[in-house]
């Protein structure tokens, strides 16, 4: 079984590590973290301005490639896995905003993806 | 400290602005002092979260020099533990970006210095921009 994985910045970086045992451990457990072919940063934090649609766009694009992928994205990151989950419940819930940032970054995201944790 | 009150600062365009930016309502919260209990990062602070919003519904412009909106890590307690349900993260974002949009008190990247840029991770830098720039 492979799950769509999203690594982030970090896990290329400063936590090599986590990585690597991580993917040994699913590995144990039998199944596989499929990295995204292509992914962007997640932007790091989750805007709170209600106008900030900007910030959004980039966990979106996150988003959209995971749904080309499967159900299912799997990050390590605790702060992608926070962006991406708000992110998510965001355009599941707020139908205005999700058309206005399929426009702008000329993909569609349609509701469906889930948003996990490594450890669920 | 000794402020002046009126009917003008309470119904200012201040006011209108962090409510719009925040999307929440300021004379929700009714000072009961939950936030500022619960707060973690309180103890840097020179005015408390709670405070931040009396000075907020007030229209009392002095509360964007306090360091809390930049000392709040949008960490949530604060909302969680509101019986009110105000979105207090959102007020200090809605401060902050009034702070950073009018009166122009942003970081500039030059000023980052070099060691910082190489050892900081990538991901406190990205975090920073959002937060002190626009």
């Amino acid at each position: 079984m492979k799950i769509p994985y999203f690594p982030g910045c970090t896990l290329y970086t400063k936590a090599r590590g986590f990585d690597v045992s991580a993917k040994a451990s699913a590995k144990a457990l039998g199944f596989e973290l499929a990295e995204l072919p292509q992914w962007n940063c997640c932007g790091a934090t989750f805007p709170l301005a209600t106008d900030n649609l900007l910030a959004l766009v980039a966990p979106t694009r996150i988003l959209v490639d995971a749904q080309r992928e499967g159900e299912r994205l799997a990050t390590l990151c605790s702060i992608c896995y926070n962006v991406l989950k708000r992110t998510n419940k965001l355009l599941q819930e707020d139908k205005e905003k999700r058309e206005k940032i399929n426009l702008f970054i000329e993909e569609e995201y349609k509701e469906g993806v889930r948003v996990l944790d490594f450890l669920e | 400290m000794r402020v002046k009150l009126s009917s003008e600062k309470l119904q200012s365009d201040f006011v209108k602005k962090v409510e719009e930016i925040s999307g929440q309502d300021l004379l929700a919260c009714n000072q009961c002092g939950k936030c500022s209990a619960g707060c973690p990062v309180a103890f840097a602070m020179d005015l408390l979260p709670s405070q931040v919003i009396r000075l907020a519904q007030l229209g009392l412009e002095e509360v964007l020099d306090a360091n809390t909106i930049w000392y709040c890590a949008s960490c949530q307690t604060c909302l969680s533990r509101c019986p009110r349900g105000v979105d207090l993260p959102r007020v200090m974002e809605a401060l902050r970006q009034i702070a950073l949009k009018e009166r122009g008190d942003y970081l500039e990247m030059p000023e980052i210095s070099a060691d910082l840029l190489t050892q900081a991770p990538q991901l406190a830098l990205i975090s920073g921009f959002r937060k002190y720039t626009y």
